[in-house]
């Protein structure tokens, strides 16, 4: 494969001088009359012009909007950038898959919208001078921490990083002068990110975070943000989170098989509901029920996290130890005033729609909503309907 | 302006196979690049064509005679609708020739530089390469076999674009 990749991009590198066959009257065409005949083209029957011969490739490589280097073992960094300058100037979404050997890559370039690095297991250093850049993505196991260097981020919608990377404390912590327009950012799988992750941007509409490798107290400022998705075997620190527009929370985890939710363990899991509570729908998913449900003692000495919490919520469990019973108390000791209430647990789905009344005036009656306003979901109870599947082919 | 077309300027071309055509000084200023010429003062009453065979050049002219008859749409605001029809099926049963034809015009309209003439060649040609496989494009457009793509060239290619944003 590395000896097929070398051979060929040598070869078209240097296919600039072919010969001419005086027959082939097409081909001996100004390019710019071979390009006036592509614009009459669809996308499609472009694609089969870089098939035809070296003198179209090379012709066809010009208007080619999107550049996939796949497992080109043998290019370096200087034949990168000279294949993407020299050859096709309109590319604007590169690929670089596979690329082992390239350690440091530096491009830049006006037209680049695009950008996908994955599984370049070598790469240290992207160096990135692209002021037209909207989504840049890196993934993939890396044997360094890779570093990044963006020049200009200010077009940059869609940020994912996931592998080895090395970002600092304040590389979000003011998106709106560094990323503008950001509106997804996407964190996962690295040991080398800071103890205290900050962002704070008033463009962001979706955060990810997933499989962070320790633990990191996490601080989201981002009053645009709809969208937060959580999933993780360790439990992090959201403090201090502004984000007040929210709509929908997927927080999914898992604990370590070996490691018993504790107390830090639950404090963290309210903590976590607190940050995620202006939602309007929150979806809940884990493995066991044991490392979301707070035992009841444990919960007497934890103020309940959401009083006006998300209606509609969802939890999906895969192996269950609590009863229903259990489960909705704890559900509706999260959030007393959901309406909307699905339990996906085992092979069965159950299904609660509740109508809540006024509260004020019944907290006198009941001593235990007088203590806890709020926080006693039975006396204000209007209307309630249940309903209950069950999946016959996963069994009972 | 002088209208009567006996009375007008002729210019002769003359093919590399020296076949000679005669014809109104309005028809050959279709070709900005004789337009050019005459108004360099460089073109004598014969302009040799040694790159142009007599089939090739007689099509050519066939299109700038119509061309040049048809209104032209800064000439007149109100173009007769008619006129556009009449146009428009002249050049589609004039494309309807041969692949090295259509090549040969599309040499000669970028050499003479008539531009409509360029444009039509190339959507002809882009017209029957439609929906084609490499091989059958190969061949409708006789493309150098010796410059054709090793096997793994060829699969270099297709990778390239293998994939797709979202």
């Amino acid at each position: 494969m590395s000896r097929s990749g070398r051979l060929s991009w040598l070869m078209f590198l240097n296919s600039k001088n072919y010969n001419l066959d005086p027959q082939d009257t097409i081909s001996t065409l100004p390019e710019d009359v071979i390009h006036h005949i592509i614009s009459f083209l669809e996308t499609e029957d472009k694609e089969q012009l870089r098939l035809l011969s070296r003198k179209w490739r090379l012709v066809h490589s010009q208007t080619q909007k999107y550049l996939c280097f796949s497992e080109c073992f043998s290019l370096d960094e200087q034949q990168i950038s000279t294949i993407i300058q020299d050859y096709f100037p309109s590319a604007e979404s590169l690929v670089l898959e596979d690329c082992s050997e390239i350690k440091n890559l530096k491009i830049a370039n006006n037209k680049l919208t695009h950008i996908i690095v994955c599984k370049c297991e070598d790469l240290e250093k992207v160096e990135l001078s692209t002021p037209n850049l909207q989504h840049l993505y890196f993934y993939g196991a890396v044997r360094q921490p890779c570093v990044f260097e963006l020049i200009d981020t200010t077009k940059l919608k869609k940020l994912m990083f996931d592998g080895e990377y090395i970002i600092d404390d304040n590389t979000f912590l003011d998106c709106d002068k560094t990323f503008p327009v950001l509106e997804d950012l996407t964190l996962g799988c690295s040991y080398y990110m800071p103890h205290h992750l900050k962002i704070s941007s008033r463009s962001l509409k979706n955060i990810s975070l997933f499989d962070l490798k320790k633990p990191v107290d996490i601080t989201i400022d981002a009053e645009a943000l709809v969208c937060i998705q959580y999933k993780d075997h360790l439990i992090h620190n959201f403090s201090n989170s502004n984000i007040p527009n929210v709509q929908n929370a997927i927080i999914e985890f898992n604990t370590h098989t070996n490691q018993e939710p504790d107390d830090s363990w639950f404090q963290k899991v309210v903590g976590m509901l607190q940050a995620f509570k202006p939602s309007d729908t929150l979806l809940l998913k884990v493995e066991s029920d044991k490392s979301l449900v707070i035992p009841e003692e444990a919960r007497r000495s934890l103020f309940p996290p959401i009083s006006v919490g998300p209606e509609t919520l969802t939890v999906e469990i895969d192996k269950a130890t609590e009863s229903v019973a259990d489960l909705l108390d704890f559900i509706f000791w999260i959030s007393p005033r959901a309406e909307d209430v699905t339990i996906c647990r085992e092979s069965a789905v159950i299904s609660i729609q509740m109508k809540h009344g006024e509260i004020s005036g019944i907290s006198q009656n009941h001593s235990c909503c007088a203590s806890f306003l709020e926080k006693c979901w039975r006396h204000s109870l209007e209307e309630v309907r249940l309903m209950c599947e069950f999946d016959e082919s996963k069994g009972r | 302006m002088s209208t009567s077309s006996s009375s007008s300027k002729k210019i002769v071309l003359k093919s590399a196979d020296n076949e000679t055509f005669e014809i109104d000084e309005i028809v050959a200023l279709e070709s900005q690049a004789i337009k050019n010429m005459i108004e360099d003062e460089c073109a004598d009453n014969v302009i040799p064509l040694g790159n142009i065979d007599s089939k090739t050049l007689s099509k050519i002219i066939e299109y700038c005679k119509k061309h040049a008859e048809s209104p032209k749409k800064d000439d007149n605001a109100d173009i007769d609708e008619k006129a556009v029809e009449d146009l428009k099926s002249f050049d589609a049963e004039f494309a309807k020739v041969d692949m090295p034809l259509i090549q040969d015009i599309l040499m000669a309209a970028n050499f003479l530089n008539i531009d409509n003439l360029i444009g039509l060649m190339c959507r002809t040609i882009a017209d029957r390469i439609k929906g084609k496989t490499p091989e059958e494009i190969r061949k409708i457009l006789n493309i150098n076999k010796n410059d054709l793509l090793s096997p793994e060239q060829e699969a270099k290619a297709r990778e390239e674009n293998s994939w797709a944003f979202d």
